[in-house]
């Protein structure tokens, strides 16, 4: 997250749980439970993938790899289109709509596509 | 609800609230809401703050969900009274938590947000389907510091003892216009309810830290599943009644109903009507041990 994004290593510790990275309280109830924190970091083929639950949660520490859009291309991803920018590394991005970040983009030859899970982006654009 | 007249406070201003549309109550969610927040609110709806908490906030609007600010989990849509048990409660960052009857999640991210997400809260609720709701709303909210558990509340484990503990007990719901459009519950269902309501009680009591909180709350009006059921534990078990003192339009506790009697310290609980916040009903008791 720090060298993707500009996130500063010492605001975030995440545990490692059935191969995914949560962002979680360091103490544990030690009861059988469902969840523990929130999923922040899942490990994708092609690399570490933050959720975009978490990078909603990170908001104003990222500094890096932020990619602003506008409605119209929050509605082209809605229609699983890509938009074009320019990033000088591929990789995640964080998605920032009308001044807040509201989730997971991916950037590769010059086009960047949606990551935010598809029915969570529905209900975003439903709310327009 | 006729028979409830003796202790409301107002009979005519709770009938007449109880016919209209309550406002819609909002609580802002610090761990997400940006600083222009109340500028992107107005861009929505009108709103008002309560005067009791810097965090509520009353609105005009059919559908307060359906905004870009609350699917970013910056605010989470409640009833008025409903904040007032956490706000009883006053959890602080660090602390560990129970939430026994936990789901759909609003007075936990609730807690969450007051402990600045340092600490602990353990949130539990015996349904697994509303365990779906309270994940969600997790999620939504940010608050990373919520393990969430699905007990029967009268089942989990002893060998850990929390700061404090929220009983929202599950209730007849008689101020819920939703549930009950302010119908009163059969006595039947209420003494069956009650004895839930003082198992689960007893067992915070279990869970409890010595210098401990419990919150006991209901969205209920009937005394047999409030101060009979706060009454009844006191007197069995060694927690202890405190004065609630509270900022927001409230009645007390009452002593005696239908020819029941309480104890005398009920007046340390608050009763809170329709009409107080132009909101629904709720009942707040505080325990310490």
């Amino acid at each position: 997250m720090d060298e993707r994004f500009g996130v500063d290593p010492q605001k975030i510790k995440l545990e490692s749980i059935n191969g995914d990275y949560w962002f979680c309280s360091e103490a544990d109830s030690g009861f059988q439970k469902e969840t523990r924190g929130i999923r922040a970091v899942r490990d994708m083929d092609i690399g570490l993938k933050p959720t975009t639950y978490f990078l909603q949660l990170l908001q104003e520490d990222i500094t890096e790899n932020i990619v602003k859009i506008s409605r119209e291309e929050l509605n082209a991803f809605n229609e699983n289109q890509m938009i074009e920018r320019d990033i000088s590394e591929k990789g995640y991005v964080a998605l920032k709509f009308d001044g807040r970040i509201i989730g997971c983009g991916f950037y590769m030859d010059g086009l960047v596509s949606n990551r935010i899970p598809e029915g969570r982006l529905q209900e975003l654009v439903d709310t327009f | 609800m006729e028979k409830y007249k003796p202790i409301i406070d107002d009979w005519q201003a709770f009938k007449q609230q109880s016919e209209e549309h309550p406002l819609q109550g909002l609580r802002r969610n610090p761990l997400k809401a940006q600083g222009d927040f109340e500028q992107k609110l107005s861009e929505s709806f009108e709103y008002e703050r309560a005067d009791w908490n810097d965090n509520i906030y009353r609105v005009s609007a059919e559908t307060p969900g359906k905004t870009m600010l609350h699917w970013r989990g910056e605010y989470y849509v409640q009833e008025e009274s409903a904040a007032l048990p956490v706000t009883v409660l006053n959890p602080q960052p660090g602390e560990k938590v129970l939430d026994m009857c936990a789901a759909p999640g609003g007075k936990s991210t609730q807690i969450a947000a007051r402990m600045n997400n340092e600490g602990l809260i353990v949130a539990n609720d015996d349904s697994a389907q509303r365990m779906k709701s309270l994940h969600a709303n997790v999620y939504r909210t940010g608050s990373m510091i919520i393990e969430a558990t699905n007990y029967d509340g009268r089942n989990i484990p002893e060998n850990q003892k929390f700061d404090r503990i929220l009983v929202d007990a599950p209730c007849s719901g008689e101020g819920d216009r939703y549930y009950r459009n302010f119908r009163a519950a059969n006595e039947g269902e209420s003494q069956g309810l009650a004895e839930l309501q003082k198992d689960l009680l007893k067992k915070a009591g279990k869970l409890l830290k010595e210098g401990g909180t419990i919150v006991y709350s209901t969205c209920t009006l009937t005394p047999t599943e409030n101060e009979a059921v706060v009454s009844e534990v006191v007197e069995e078990t060694r927690l202890e009644l405190d004065e609630i003192e509270t900022d927001a339009e409230h009645v007390r506790g009452i002593s005696n109903f239908d020819g029941k009697r309480y104890m005398r310290d009920m007046e340390k609980t608050v009763r809170v009507y329709p009409h107080h916040m132009k909101s629904g009903v709720i009942y707040v008791a505080k325990l310490s041990k």
